[in-house]
């Protein structure tokens, strides 16, 4: 736990000094006015439909990615993974 | 220094089952003077007594020497310090006077080949439900039992700390790992301010309303509540009855109190703020009616007479006096009342009738800290059935226990079954087996027992002991190296969980290892490849780190992983990423609601004169609007067209997982 800890440490030690800017930190209220806008368009879509399943969509390739990521790393590992 | 050592699972052979107990807890030799030596009466005795018999070739010390050298000891130290159970190291031991050179060296040759035997402070089971902790959590004695080291050493667990002890700070992590109940003592925040705590409003000066003011003196609040329940209100004036001074007032004023949403009248009499009733007297002066003294308001309190009503908090004062007036008389409670010495008594009861107790140092609200409650010895013969503590002092009535907790039956098992050890101080000894007969392996120089861990037929040969039951051989091997007098001597016989210590080799290979699970300090990285001499034992290049990794695998303790963890987090939210993800988190998405009224388009750009009111709205399909009929086939079809799409991105998604191609995502 320590060694990857520690290596943790070292990888985020690597990123520059940055902070969020303001415009990504209230994109949420930018995007809540476009879907405010939607609104009117309930009549001819299922925006809990549309919503639910797109967003099932989006989980499913994010979990694929990060699996196949996962293994990519773990294949590096010394005794472990058989890209080394 | 306590350390836990991981002793191999009993065999079905084990000749006395401990149940539950399956760990015996050692004490850790470093130097001579840490060991613990048990003179056991037989053998003093028979060296005493001296022996005829020729001592082993190999024996240091001829038994007919020893004997005699014992004798002497015996007379050095007189006869009660040598029957006594638990004598000193034999280093220590005074040099007979009265020897000559060659007894001398005789002498220095026993005490050379000396085995001091472990000693099992702490034999790991469960005392009650909220004491499953010990062992598997105790940390170099960090942690005790829950009610700390008076009630552990009271049953003959020899803990530091305390689980419940206001003063620790990480008591809340603690209890929540060790499943302890500290709730009646973090109740109590340790700080008082004079007055502070009385019933609000019943202090201080006059309270006025409509012109009829009241001067109260306080009653004392208790310093913490029972779960559940209401506080207690106890502390009251030197008569024993919060004060009410109405001076020259011509009738009684009457007091209530607001308990569990519920207004109590001053009328009961029953016992002081408890059940569903509260007691609240006045003390009238002047020319009241009654007549001055302590007056216990009869009139009930209700809310059709809320004019009458003085309110002080969840508390209110009523009084009939025409004028009442300021007290001119001043508190009618003392500061012994306002802030009472109190003691906690624990009590051990016997699980077959018997009962002994003891009490604490008194403590006082204003002193901030509520002390351990001290639990007394217990004395031969009984096993303790259940441990009691409760609160005694001014105001208090000690019915309900702080703390009650019955023994489980593992316990009393073990206390029945290993009386002598609830003081902790018994040994977990060795017998080499001859015949009918049994040696011990200590006090011993002739090493009898030399090898005998590497011997196939130890379990035929050797014996262990605890307390003087026989129990299964596999509890003695933490002596697999103890009888190896070099090893001895340097004391890196056992596994030091403290240091990280080890002895040198035989733990790689041999299958000797005595693996300290808690505790375990984890070995820097270098440390896990061979140096010196050794770097050139190709064996080692394979062995040591393995057994860092063996070392690594075991479980973390727990606060190796709090403090991991901690630190890790704490890196990442500093990082980019980490910021990202904060505000990523504070996201809130609204979907758009559902509505029928289409997307309006502004059209600004045209000159106002020409320009429609509210611009053009598209999509419009409410009820009447010309596109209403169309709007609902729509919304089907764009339902499934989007279900279906998602669908087969799922398929796709999870068809990539396992590198797969040509299914219906494809």
């Amino acid at each position: 736990m320590s060694i990857a800890t520690n290596l943790s440490g070292w990888f985020v030690g690597m990123f520059p000094e940055w902070d969020v800017p303001e415009f990504i930190a209230q994109l949420d209220g930018q995007v809540n006015a476009v879907f405010a806008g939607l609104s009117g368009l309930g009549a001819w879509v299922d925006f809990n439909i549309t919503f639910t399943v797109v967003g099932l969509a989006l989980l499913a390739y994010l979990t694929g990615l990060t699996i196949k990521a996962a293994r990519a790393v773990a294949s590096y590992i010394p005794f472990v993974g058989g890209a080394g | 220094m306590v350390g836990v050592f991981i002793l191999p699972p009993q065999t079905a052979q084990a000749a006395t089952a401990l149940d539950d107990i399956t760990h015996l807890d050692f004490e850790t030799p470093k130097t001579a003077a840490d060991w613990r030596v048990t003179t056991p009466t037989s053998v003093i005795k028979d060296a005493s007594r001296g022996s005829s018999k020729r001592s082993s070739s190999r024996s240091p010390v001829s038994k007919s020497s020893y004997g005699r050298i014992a004798g002497k000891m015996r007379v050095t130290k007189g006869v009660s310090a040598l029957n006594t159970q638990w004598g000193n190291n034999p280093s220590t031991w005074p040099e007979p006077s009265k020897q000559g050179a060659a007894a001398r060296n005789v002498i220095a040759q026993t005490k050379a080949a000396w085995k001091a035997p472990a000693t099992p402070l702490n034999v790991l089971g469960k005392v009650g439900k909220a004491t499953n902790v010990v062992g598997a959590v105790m940390l170099g004695g960090d942690l005790g039992f829950a009610l700390g080291k008076e009630v552990s050493g009271a049953l003959g667990f020899n803990v530091d700390g305390t689980l419940c002890n206001p003063g620790f700070e990480d008591g809340g992590l603690i209890a929540a790992v060790t499943s302890a109940d500290c709730s009646k003592w973090n109740e109590f925040d340790g700080t008082y301010n004079e007055n502070g705590d009385r019933i609000p409003g019943m202090t201080g000066p006059a309270s006025c309303v409509s012109g009829k003011c009241v001067s109260l003196t306080g009653a004392h609040l208790a310093p913490y509540s029972n779960p559940g329940t209401y506080q207690k209100v106890h502390g009251f004036s030197s008569t024993g009855y919060a004060g009410v001074d109405v001076g020259s007032s011509t009738a009684a004023p009457y007091l209530y109190v607001k308990v569990n949403g519920n207004w109590l009248s001053s009328n009961k009499s029953s016992v002081n703020g408890t059940g569903t009733t509260a007691r609240f007297c006045a003390t009238v002066t002047g020319s009241s009616v009654p007549s001055s003294g302590v007056f216990c308001a009869t009139a009930a309190l209700n809310s059709t007479h809320p004019d009458y009503n003085l309110f002080f908090s969840e508390y209110l004062l009523k009084s009939t006096a025409s004028t009442p007036t300021a007290a001119t008389s001043g508190a009618k409670v003392t500061e012994t009342d306002l802030d009472p010495s109190r003691i906690m008594r624990c009590t051990i009861a016997g699980a077959t009738g018997g009962a002994v107790s003891a009490v604490s140092s008194a403590y006082k609200e204003s002193g901030g800290v509520i002390p351990n409650p001290v639990c007394p010895a217990v004395p031969d013969g009984m096993v303790p059935g259940k441990v009691t503590v409760t609160e005694e002092g001014q105001g208090v009535t000690a019915t309900e226990p702080l703390y009650e907790e019955n023994t489980t039956d593992a316990y009393k098992k073990w206390a029945a079954d290993f009386p002598e050890c609830q003081t902790g101080m018994c040994i977990l000894d060795m017998y080499k087996l001859d015949g009918t007969k049994k040696k011990t392996c200590f006090v011993d120089p002739y090493d009898r027992c030399v090898g005998w861990f590497e011997d196939p037929q130890r379990d035929e040969k050797y014996s262990c002991e605890y307390a003087g039951k026989s129990i299964s051989l596999t509890e003695c091997y933490i002596y697999a190296e103890i009888f190896n007098t070099p090893q001895t001597s340097k004391g890196e016989i056992f596994y030091d969980p403290d240091t990280g210590t080890t002895s040198p080799t035989p733990e790689i290979g041999s299958g000797k290892a005595q693996f300290a699970k808690d505790g375990v300090k984890p070995k820097d990285f270098e440390d896990c490849w061979p140096t010196g001499w050794n770097v050139f034992n190709p064996a080692l290049w394979v062995a040591q780190p393995i057994q860092c990794v063996a070392v690594w695998a075991f479980v973390p303790r727990d606060e190796v992983v709090s403090e991991n963890a901690t630190r890790m987090f704490e890196n990442w939210a500093e990082a980019p990423p980490g910021k990202l993800g904060t505000v990523m988190t504070a996201w809130e998405f609204v979907p758009p609601s559902s509505g029928c009224g289409g997307v309006t388009v502004g059209l600004e750009f045209l000159p106002e004169q020409i320009r429609p009111g509210g611009g053009i709205t598209f999509f419009n399909a409410c009820p009447g609007d010309l596109m209403e009929p169309y709007a609902g086939f729509v919304k089907i079809l764009l339902t499934l067209a989007i279900c279906v799409a998602a669908t087969f991105s799922v398929v796709q998604s999870v068809e990539g997982i396992v590198g797969y191609r040509g299914g219906i995502g494809s």
